[in-house]
This record gives structure tokens, C-alpha cells and sequence, in this order.
């Protein structure tokens, strides 16, 4: 049987490193994929997911169960890390416009190559489009739309009104949206 | 027909609640018949269902293996070396603030008592510049003596009382043999000479004056 999350921080506050090494084990896949989004490569994104958790491990003796679930304390340090690598690279993130591998991946067996072509196309927009949305429509996009993660838990990470969240997120979509349109008419305008 | 108050705005305003299934079911209608009869408005609802699935459907990254064993090892240690710096007693800034006042104000305090503040500065200069010399011609003296003062130092940690007198010891004879072979460097006054009664100390250009080498060896007896 496994141990709860709230056992084995009982554990780690008794600075038993087997319970450490299991914690982390179980949740460092679930911050990893927060803060790549975020970030968009595999090892800032892997440094992050470490200052996380070192942060983490620092104020074990600090989280009540009045802070929320675990995991929900844990992506709110995950995504002030993120926030805090965000600000300090903002203009080396603005140039970036590569997109991280996998792509593959997305394609259906079941579409035709050109089906197939647009759609990697559209995905690809999408993405560059996230990253140079506002951070406060960004965020919750990439708490619930990428991770996939609840509303209401992306307003405690947020620590921002349910209601809010749901706002930021229609918002960030809709310019998202806008821009894809935006995109096919130029590219329709080019074609005649 | 689309009632007045559902308008565009109003449309895109609920486009995510409508595509996310949480609209209520009234309004769910109305918007239904919004989009049916707004092209532009149809559209959006159409992309905005494109950009979701574009963001749902990104693919699951991996982290390398053996990050979380790396993550939690760098935690443990991270917090160690943070201890161990709690640990080791650090003079407050305050105090290293008062300490170099003081040194500031001690370095005026002799530049004003030894006369005009420029000749005074220039002679700091000149006798920094000689401590600076003489310390570089006799470097392999002053790293002997820290080679044996380690030993001393050692032994004395060690609890080896014997070893510490037989160091000093063999320290004092080296003194003295150094000592014996500067004495005849050292000029001694001629006997015709008057004295100097209130000469005010400096230091000549040569190290061989004696006077810093003579308050090194006072301070090493």
C-alpha cells in the first residue's frame, strides 16, 4: 500500500531521506511537465523542476494542509520558479520561436498528409502564440488546457478567484483564435 | 431570433463555457441560435474549438531518467551546505562597517598627527611600498616560519607537548643563526656621531636599515 503524501511529509520533516527520495519521485514528473510549458525546453526545464524542489524541501516545515493539497502547494512553487525564470529571461524567450520536438507524435494515422500538414501547422502557431501571451492569460492555459488540471486548482495556484480564471482563459483562447484566423486570411490573401 | 442582449460581445464572452459543455442550458440555446445566424461569430467559435484541441493535444514531454533520484539528492545536499553556513559565525555587517570607519578614521588620525596631510600621505605610500618590499625579498623566510609554526600549531592540536618545545626550540636557534648572519648588514652608529634624540621613525628606501626586519624578529621572539 502506498503512503499518503501527508505521511511521508511526516516523514521528511523527521529528515528521513527514503521518504524525501519517494516524494519526489512522485510528483517530480508533474512538475517537470508544468514548468516545460512554461519554459519549452527539456533542461531549463529540468533545472527548474530541481530549484522547485529544493525550495520544496527548504520549507517542508512551513506548509499546513490549510495551504491546499500537496500537489497544489507544490505547482504553486513550481509555477512562482517558472514565473521567476520567465521574468529573468523575457527577452531571450521572446526570440525563441523553435519549437520543442515531438511533433510527430501529433499526427493522426488517420489524416491524410495535407490534413496532417495543416493541422502541425496550426498546432505550431498555437504554440508560439501561447508563449507571447500575457503571462496572466498564459498561466491558466497552461494549467488547464496543457496539464489539464481543474479550474478550481489552477485558482489556487493562481491564487486568483475561480471566476477569474475562467475569464483569463476564454480571453487567452480568443486571441489565440483571432490570430489563427488572422494567419489563414494572410495566407489566403498570398495564395489568390 | 437572437434576443437583443445576446450579442457579440456576449457570445464571446461565453465561447469557452459553451465549447467546455458548463453553460447553462437557456443560455446554451440562445448562443446556439447566435451562431447560427453570425458568420463572424461562427468562425471564432470554430477556431477557438482549433486552438484548444491545438493545446490539448501537445505531447507529454519526459523528463531524463533519474531526474527525481538527481532532484532529490541536490535538495538534501543544498540544504546541508545551507546549515553548515548558518553554522559558521560571520562577522555582522555592522560590525565590518564599524571596523573600517575605525581604519578610516585611525589612517586620517595619523596623517594629521604626522604633519601635512600630503607629506604625510606620501610617506604611507613610501612605507607601504617598503613593508611590500622587504615582505618580497624575504617571502622564503616568512614561508619557513609559517611551515613551522604549522608544525608547532599541529603538534599542539595533536597534544604532543615535547614535539611543541623541541619546535620552539629548534625555531629559536633559526633565529638566532639569522640573527648572526644580518648583524654585519646592520650599520652601526660611529662612535663620533651625536644622538638622535627625538628622530621621528621612518623607513629608508633599503630593507636593510633594519627597522621593519627588526620588528618582524621582535615579533616572532
Amino acid at each position: 500500500m502506498t503512503e499518503s503524501d501527508s505521511e511521508l511529509l511526516r516523514r521528511c520533516r523527521a529528515e528521513d531521506q527514503a521518504a524525501w527520495g519517494e516524494l519526489v519521485a512522485r510528483h517530480t514528473r508533474r512538475v517537470f511537465g508544468l514548468v516545460y510549458r512554461f519554459v519549452g525546453r527539456v533542461d531549463e526545464a529540468e533545472d527548474l523542476t530541481q530549484e522547485t524542489f529544493v525550495k520544496v524541501y527548504q520549507n517542508l516545515d512551513r506548509y499546513r494542509d490549510s495551504d491546499g493539497s500537496f500537489p497544489t502547494w507544490l505547482m504553486t512553487v513550481a509555477r512562482n520558479q517558472a514565473i521567476d525564470h520567465y521574468r529573468r529571461r523575457k527577452e531571450e524567450r521572446l526570440r525563441r520561436t523553435e519549437e520543442p520536438e515531438g511533433m510527430d507524435s501529433l499526427s493522426s494515422p488517420d489524416e491524410g498528409p495535407q490534413r496532417r500538414l495543416e493541422r502541425e501547422e496550426r498546432i505550431q502557431l498555437v504554440r508560439r502564440g501561447l508563449r507571447t501571451l500575457p503571462v496572466d492569460l498564459r498561466e491558466p492555459l497552461i494549467l488547464c488546457d496543457l496539464q489539464g488540471l481543474p479550474y478550481e486548482e489552477a485558482a489556487t495556484i493562481l491564487q486568483v478567484p475561480l471566476g477569474t480564471v475562467k475569464s483569463r482563459i476564454n480571453r487567452g483562447r480568443l486571441e489565440l483564435a483571432k490570430r489563427l484566423m488572422r494567419r489563414r486570411a494572410e495566407l489566403e490573401e498570398s495564395a489568390r | 431570433m437572437t434576443p437583443v442582449f445576446f450579442d457579440c460581445a456576449r457570445a464571446e464572452e461565453l465561447l469557452s463555457d459553451h465549447l467546455d459543455g458548463t453553460l447553462d442550458p437557456l443560455l446554451a440555446r440562445e448562443m446556439e441560435d447566435h451562431l447560427r445566424s453570425c458568420a463572424s461569430c461562427g468562425a471564432l467559435r470554430d477556431a477557438l474549438a482549433e486552438v484548444v484541441d491545438a493545446l490539448r493535444s501537445s505531447p507529454a514531454v519526459e523528463p531524463s531518467a533519474g531526474l527525481a533520484a538527481r532532484v532529490a539528492r541536490a535538495a538534501i545536499l543544498r540544504a546541508e551546505q545551507q546549515r553548515v553556513a548558518r553554522l559558521t559565525p560571520r562577522m555582522p555587517a555592522w560590525l565590518q562597517a564599524v571596523a573600517a570607519g575605525l581604519s578610516v578614521l585611525t589612517t586620517a588620525g595619523i596623517l594629521v598627527v604626522h604633519g601635512g596631510t600630503a607629506r604625510a600621505a606620501g610617506r604611507l605610500v613610501e612605507r607601504t611600498t617598503n613593508a611590500g618590499t622587504y615582505v618580497l625579498e624575504k617571502k622564503d623566510r616568512l614561508l619557513e616560519d609559517f611551515r613551522i609554526l604549522r608544525v608547532v600549531v599541529g603538534a599542539a592540536i595533536e597534544g604532543r607537548i615535547d614535539r611543541v618545545s623541541d619546535r620552539l626550540e629548534d625555531y629559536r636557534r633559526l633565529l638566532e643563526r639569522r640573527r648572526e648572519t644580518e648583524q654585519p648588514r646592520v650599520p652601526s652608529p660611529a662612535p663620533s656621531a651625536p644622538p638622535e634624540p627625538s628622530r621621528k621613525p621612518t623607513l629608508s628606501n633599503s630593507p636593510g636599515d633594519g627597522r621593519v626586519e627588526r620588528d618582524v624578529e621582535r615579533s616572532n621572539r
